[in-house]
């Protein structure tokens, strides 16, 4: 029995807290957010909080954005003072997470099912590192050569395929994260870290490396990669960044700026691919110059 | 016609695009790309109601180009944004 009510993380470089036994507990069961447990010096430095209560959810108003994923259905909507995500599985568990309008204070409620708690994290971290150029974006990242390269695609495209290659053929790649690592500009440079959201791999690590580059996959009978404008750079990031925030404008106003930013500096590529070794070594080969 | 409102002008990396955020249906990836006299115009027009007479006076006035010049590049510009619905006929 873990009867610590108050854990500390740090994820990205942003730290943050989370209250309550039994939502302490499901993080504690598992060895993914362990690894990310933050030190006790940057414990005093958290920027928010999330918290367990038994309270009911604000009512939910204007509809921002909806998805139905396998079993569970996602509603993130504007409440009379701020946001509400509220989930909803099949099965009918809920779990819903809300807060106020520049408030640093998350509240969860209902059902703390494991997946749903990892999921309501994700978005409340998100959230809350928006306006401090902080961004998940939905890739399987590979480290090589001391830099980060980030495999972008519908789910389905193939990114862990590709990734798996360049750790199969490539000598001294790893992978740094399979789902959604954590970029972050910090003095003017672009960064990327590993995070305890990694789909279905169980990679969580705690490094950052520098982004060196962004590559959009598609499937193609022969393995082609091109370069990318700025606008073709664009759309080809745009679709990874987290959906649920491109709908309001105020949510998406800080993640286009850094959009811009990403793309001023880090060069984008489009990757037309069989799942070969051959694909591993032309995309290892076009980025090595780098 | 009208500037669709839901159509946000935004500066990326040197770039003016205008990106659709209307509803949770829209493809974010359909990009419209502006270059500097488009630009000019949708800032100029955005929030109000107008018709082709306005944009060509407001290319005549800044780049001092004759009417007929204007009013082909601006019907040419009114066409192209009404067709990705970045402008409403109403």
């Amino acid at each position: 029995m873990n009867n610590q009510t108050t854990r500390y993380y740090t994820i990205g470089n942003h730290t943050f807290s989370v209250g309550g036994e039994n939502l302490c507990g499901i993080l504690a069961d598992k060895y993914r957010f362990e690894k990310f447990l933050a030190d006790n010096t940057d414990k005093v430095k958290a920027e928010f909080r999330f918290i367990e209560t038994a309270e009911v959810p604000p009512a939910s108003g204007q509809l921002i954005y909806r998805l139905k994923d396998e079993d569970t259905l996602f509603l993130f909507t504007r409440t009379s003072a701020g946001y509400r995500l509220h989930q909803q599985q099949d099965c009918g568990k809920t779990l819903d997470l809300w807060l106020d309008e520049g408030n640093r204070k998350m509240k969860l409620a209902g059902d703390l099912d494991h997946r749903m708690v990892y999921y309501a994290l994700w978005f409340g971290y998100g959230m809350q590192t928006l306006g401090r150029q902080t961004v998940m974006v939905h890739s399987s990242c590979i480290v090589c050569h001391e830099g980060a390269i980030l495999f972008l695609g519908e789910s389905g495209t193939g990114k862990s395929t590709h990734t798996r290659l360049w750790r199969e053929h490539i000598a001294g790649a790893h992978l740094l994260n399979d789902d959604s690592p954590v970029l972050r500009i910090e003095e003017g440079e672009v960064w990327v870290y590993g995070s305890p959201w990694s789909g279905k791999t169980p990679c969580y690590r705690t490094e950052r490396y520098r982004l060196k580059a962004c590559v959009r996959l598609s499937q193609a009978p022969r393995n082609e990669m091109k370069r990318l404008s700025v606008l073709q750079g664009y759309a080809a990031l745009h679709p990874s960044f987290p959906p649920p925030f491109a709908y309001e404008r105020s949510l998406y106003n800080p993640l286009s700026r850094m959009l811009g930013d990403i793309l001023s500096q880090v060069p984008c590529y489009h990757l037309a691919c069989l799942p070969d070794e051959e694909a591993a070594r032309l995309s290892h080969d076009t980025l090595l110059n780098l | 016609m009208k500037i669709n409102p839901d159509h946000t002008l935004r500066d990326i990396a040197g770039e003016t695009i205008i990106v659709d955020q209307g509803s949770t249906h829209t493809d974010m990836t359909r990009i419209i790309s502006l270059n500097a006299s488009a630009r000019l115009l949708w800032e100029r027009l955005a929030g109000t109601e107008f018709c082709i007479d306005d944009a060509a006076r407001i290319l005549t006035e800044q780049y001092g180009i004759d009417k007929e010049q204007a009013m082909t590049d601006a019907t040419r510009w009114a066409e192209r944004l009404q067709a990705c619905g970045g402008i409403l006929d109403k």
